[in-house]
């Protein structure tokens, strides 16, 4: 892939296999391939949207760029050091830069901790503060700067909403000033009316603080107005990557296309050729040989049920994995 | 501000239990056996320990309320002495079992590699019948008071250590142990400021039946000569002694059973009523 010289994250070839155990001595007896050799990049300062069905390993990456979950091979290079072969205090130091939004905002806080406890968590951990006094300022600007108002600053999560839950697990991943923050699908458990409001929040942040996002979703909507770049996943790999613009008028893989044919248009005069995919996803714990979305795909050829196709360039950064496109 | 809004959460606990009347009568059943234990030597009309053998086998009656023993002793008395043994013995199995039951649930349940030697050896404890288990503990630290907490100890805290266990697994694998870790914290601040305050409940109701299983054993283990040696009265003993005259003094097995059953019982029903107030998902 062309090096870019101003990327922030670069993954290259990241896999991630989670080991079915079983038996009296568990023993590997199979790996959900959740992701499967994946190399994408991101831009200092720009949003990269990854988008995909449940299940198709798109959470599974943004956990194992931040070190949740231990990588089987490849490369997660930030800042020009690869975290995979940090040591544990490296890690710990590196949380300061990368930080993740969680998806469930009511699972992600501690009901046992007041709003001054959860986001005054990490400036203790990383001794951001010198004393009680210090820590109470920042944990109100904090507040401020997520749209919350001090009065919140003792109270439990329970007495929230989902949306201002979810504005106090952002004002938490902002405590330590990261570069980048993981969004694991940060809105798609908000009401439809909440969920605007937490986007044009995130992209003030990312506005005032220069912020890198990789924001993780299976709505592609949500995607197109958030993101500078799209990537596309399918069963626990990258089948296109491209510019916004790209992706929605110009998508090449046929998941993508079948994918974007998908979004309603708020106009029923409008006819669309709606591409319906048949059958299921395939397991990731034995996936199709070749490519792996030639069961379901509309232009299906020989050569995809043996070879798995390249991620190639295609034009201006528009990155495609189908053979099709070679013809 | 802070105390006003934690104090709210625990009026809505308090109003739960309270809704609940058998909670509240188990809750009023420990508060007469505790005022009783307090205030043995207050209320007991005579000493426990007096021999009189000209009012030996005597049935109740005005002079002696629940009767008297093999030994002339007032009963009533001795059941009132006697309920200090029983709560002391489960005060102390309630906090030994507590302490170990937590530390050793929080250990398995966040190391996984540590869990599978320590829940192996818990399953051991566990393997041997109760009563059997205390007894041997017992006869090889001598009867005593203290020999048949300690023992009692070594028998449930496998229960609790199983209880605690497996809350941590389910709160480990929760999102906000998760973010923490994203945040950077240690293991030990995760166990300590996450999973420690989130199995509370659990390890609370647990307690209220540790207290209870206690109680009995205790009596058990007296019963059999493995508790607090005579002369001093525990309902274990009491009971005891008075097996051999259950055709003819009926009431000295009698009343000191009456007072173990409705121990437990006010255990038991304390504890179902804590159990479903302090569940945040029982929102009735």
């Amino acid at each position: 892939m062309a090096v870019e010289s101003n990327a922030l994250l670069r993954v290259n070839n990241l896999k991630k296999y989670f080991p079915i155990k079983a038996g009296l001595f568990r023993k590997t007896v199979a790996q959900v391939k959740a992701v499967d050799d994946i190399s994408f990049y991101i831009n200092e300062g720009e949003t990269l949207g990854l988008v995909g069905e449940s299940g198709c390993g798109k959470s599974t990456t943004g956990a194992t760029i931040l070190q949740l979950e231990k990588a089987t091979a490849g490369e997660v290079i930030f800042q020009g050091k690869d975290v995979l072969s940090f040591s544990k205090k490296e890690i710990r130091g590196m949380r300061r830069d990368m930080q993740i939004i969680f998806q469930d905002p009511y699972a992600s806080l501690n009901p046992r901790m007041t709003v001054t406890e959860i986001v005054g968590e990490p400036l203790d951990i990383h001794k951001l503060v010198r004393n009680k006094q210090e820590k109470k300022e920042r944990v109100k600007q904090l507040l401020g700067s997520v749209g919350l108002s001090t009065e919140h600053m003792h109270r439990y999560p329970h007495e929230f909403s989902g949306g201002q839950r979810q504005r106090i697990g952002i004002a938490r991943a902002l405590a330590v000033e990261p570069k980048l923050i993981i969004a694991d699908e940060p809105v798609s458990a908000l009401d439809v009316s909440i969920q605007a409001q937490v986007i044009n929040l995130l992209q003030e942040l990312q506005q005032e603080y220069g912020l890198t996002y990789l924001f993780i979703a299976h709505d592609l909507s949500v995607v197109k107005h958030i993101s500078d770049r799209v990537a596309v996943m399918y069963l626990g790999k990258i089948v296109e990557m491209t510019s916004k613009v790209d992706i929605y008028d110009n998508p090449l893989h046929p998941y993508t296309q079948s994918l974007l044919s998908a979004i309603p248009i708020p106009d029923p005069t409008i006819n669309k050729e709606r591409i319906v995919l048949e059958g299921d996803v395939p397991s990731p714990i034995n996936p199709p040989s070749g490519c792996r979305f030639h069961p379901r795909c509309p232009h299906v050829m020989e050569i995809c049920r043996g070879e798995d196709p390249e991620f190639k360039v295609y034009g201006d950064n528009h990155y495609v994995a189908c053979h099709f496109l070679d013809r | 501000m802070k105390s006003q809004k934690s104090k709210l959460g625990e009026n809505k606990k308090w109003q739960r239990l309270k809704r609940n009347k058998m909670a509240i009568a188990g809750l009023l059943i420990i508060c007469a056996i505790l005022l009783i234990a307090i205030l043995a030597p207050y209320i007991s009309p005579y000493d426990p320990l007096v021999l009189n053998i000209r009012s030996r086998f005597q049935s109740p009656n005005s002079e002696f309320l629940f009767g008297t023993d093999n030994y002339g002793r007032d009963l009533f008395s001795r059941v009132l002495y006697g309920a200090r043994v029983s709560l002391k013995v489960g005060v102390i199995v309630v906090f030994i079992t507590s302490a170990l039951g937590t530390f050793f649930g929080l250990i398995a349940g966040y190391f996984r590699k540590l869990d599978y030697v320590i829940m192996r050896v818990m399953d051991a404890f566990m393997s041997f019948p109760t009563i059997l288990l205390g007894i041997s503990i017992v006869a090889i630290l001598s009867p005593s008071e203290m020999n048949a907490a300690i023992a009692l100890s070594v028998v449930y805290t496998p229960r609790t250590t199983r209880i605690v266990r497996s809350a941590v697994l389910e709160i480990k694998g929760s999102e906000f142990v998760r973010a923490a870790k994203s945040l950077g914290a240690s293991d030990f601040r995760i166990i300590l400021k996450h999973i420690l305050p989130n199995c509370l409940t659990p390890l609370i109701v647990q307690s209220t039946f540790v207290f209870a299983y206690a109680v009995l054993a205790e009596a058990s283990l007296s019963f059999v000569g493995a508790g607090p040696p005579p002369p001093a009265p525990s309902w274990g003993n009491i009971l005891s002694e008075g097996r051999q005259y259950i055709r003819t003094a009926p009431w000295i097995t009698i009343f000191p059973g009456i007072f173990i059953a409705l121990t437990v019982l006010g255990l038991n029903l304390t504890g179902d009523g804590l159990r479903d107030a302090l569940d945040p998902k029982m929102k009735k």
